[in-house]
């Protein structure tokens, strides 16, 4: 039997194109994920026509609506390591408390489309009102569900007063009560279906890449374990692994991040460190080059960042996780039947912005 | 539900902040639909930036023509800063007529729901964010 040639293109809530070459029966023989952006080639343009640091945050935030956090947070360390600079402990404490809402709210996103793939519609209308709940905990925190603008160069622009704290503090009670109702819930809906579906195992090799994908397949790593910065060294940091490498293992993981994040910015929360948010002086411009990597909730991103004699950005390139996930993309597909297709890239939670946005 | 307004998203390459907006005011407003592929949509948002490389692709994917095609967010409705200027703008009235755009970076998602029912509903005033 000869093999066909399939393209499926999807639109929302990522572009992309999926090549595949399928058998007779549908099986899927070779499979390739190609997106479809204009390159916003956000690197290029810091280092040509948004030099200011303090600027180039406004164009950085915008490499990926979803994990805005991260790709602030990555410049504003590098930014801060070339000028030597240590950020206020209070203001650690807000960007990691930015940082974990961030993982929580990208990681329901992914959660709702995979319950919405999976023919689970009641969990993914339940998913998406939990979502809703921690883009109103950023919102009290940052002032903002969507790019947060909450990082600037030496810390964070706004302190959390007591009535935001007050607001942020019940509408995370609220969320808490929502994530309660959704252990197992994968498990329970749609296990038969999502179990040995879209395997990606690491078969005697190194995984690439940190993240929620690779630690479904049994890579322990996480940049904030391995490298941690923020105040991630000082809290106790739970990372689930799984070794199934399944569409249900990689749903797993990131619903057990979800309790561990939600407790983590329990814990900040209601033991805020006292002082300043943000350095008053940042010094004189100090040419130099850094690297800061940080866990984003997809892995790891990696920020390198030259600054010029001057404090100006020279150069910026950022390094994104997905980089790292198209390949697991690739080989898990591989066996699966073509109609799986989008169900397993969504398990994947590829991020085509952040990939065609830097 | 047979009357539900079928919502087509064309993105020309944002950052997704639209997107997830957009997926949150089709979540509000039960009236919404996110348009299947090969169905005809009743309204086609317009995300990313708007470019001229990419303005053939905004002009397809209308077709069939009068499908109202409401530009969402400050790239699609000004190239944001992401672009110098290249001419792509001077084509839009005739791509996009009248519909309402609605801008913000990204636009809130009531906002977007009420640009869709004003897109298909001419009686109604436009707004924005």
């Amino acid at each position: 039997m000869s093999p066909r040639e399939v393209t499926l293109q999807f639109e929302v809530p990522e572009v992309y194109r999926l090549h595949l070459r399928t058998g007779m029966d549908g099986t899927i023989r070779e499979a390739r994920v190609e997106g479809e952006l204009a390159s916003r080639e956000v690197g290029r343009l810091v280092a040509s026509r948004y030099r200011d640091p303090h600027k180039a945050l406004y164009v950085v935030e915008r490499v990926c609506g979803a994990c805005s956090q991260a790709h602030t947070l990555a410049f504003s360390c590098a930014v801060e390591r070339v000028l030597g600079v240590s950020v206020p402990m209070r203001a650690q404490a807000i960007r990691t408390v930015t940082a974990e809402l961030e993982r929580i709210q990208s990681h329901l996103l992914t959660l709702s489309e995979t319950a919405a793939l999976a023919g689970a519609r009641g969990l993914e209308q339940e998913l998406w009102r939990t979502w809703q709940k921690v883009t109103a905990v950023l919102a009290a925190v940052t002032g903002s569900r969507v790019h947060y603008g909450i990082n600037c160069i030496g810390g964070v622009v706004h302190d959390l007063p007591p009535e935001a704290l007050r607001a942020a503090s019940g509408a995370l009670a609220d969320l808490g009560r929502s994530l309660g109702d959704l252990d197992g819930v994968f498990e329970r809906e749609a296990g038969s279906r999502l179990r040995g579906l879209g395997v990606w195992k690491a078969a005697g090799r190194d995984l690439p890449g940190t993240g929620p994908n690779q630690r479904a397949s049994g890579s322990p790593r996480d940049v904030r374990a391995e490298r941690p910065y923020l105040l991630y060294a000082d809290l106790p940091l739970m990372i689930p692994i799984r070794t199934e490498g399944d569409v249900l293992a990689r749903t797993s993981v990131r619903l057990e991040e979800l309790h561990i994040s939600h407790r983590m910015v329990k814990d900040l929360l209601s033991a805020l460190p006292e002082g300043e948010v943000r350095i008053a002086d940042l010094g004189g411009p100090r040419p130099g080059s850094a690297s800061m990597s940080v866990e984003a909730p997809r892995g790891e991103d990696r920020h390198d960042v030259v600054l010029s004699a001057d404090g100006e950005v020279d150069a910026l390139a950022i390094r994104v996780p997905t980089e790292d996930s198209l390949l697991g993309v690739s080989e898990a597909l591989i066996g699966v039947h073509e109609e799986d297709a989008r169900l397993v890239v969504a398990s994947f939670d590829l991020c085509l912005s952040c990939f065609g946005g830097t | 539900m047979a009357d539900r307004v079928k919502v087509k998203v064309v993105n020309l390459g944002s950052c997704n902040g639209c997107e997830l907006e957009i997926l949150d005011a089709l979540h509000l407003d039960p009236d919404l639909l996110l348009c299947r592929e090969g169905d005809r949509p009743d309204v086609v948002l317009l995300t990313g930036v708007l470019t001229m490389t990419n303005l053939a692709r905004a002009e397809r994917e209308r077709i069939p023509g009068d499908v109202p095609l409401v530009r969402v967010g400050s790239c699609a409705i000004s190239q944001g800063l992401f672009l110098p200027p290249d001419g792509a703008l001077d084509r839009v009235p005739s791509l996009c007529g009248k519909a309402p755009a609605v801008c913000g970076c990204p636009p809130v998602s009531n906002a977007i729901a009420e640009a869709v029912n004003v897109a298909v509903d001419k009686e109604r005033p436009c707004v924005s964010a």
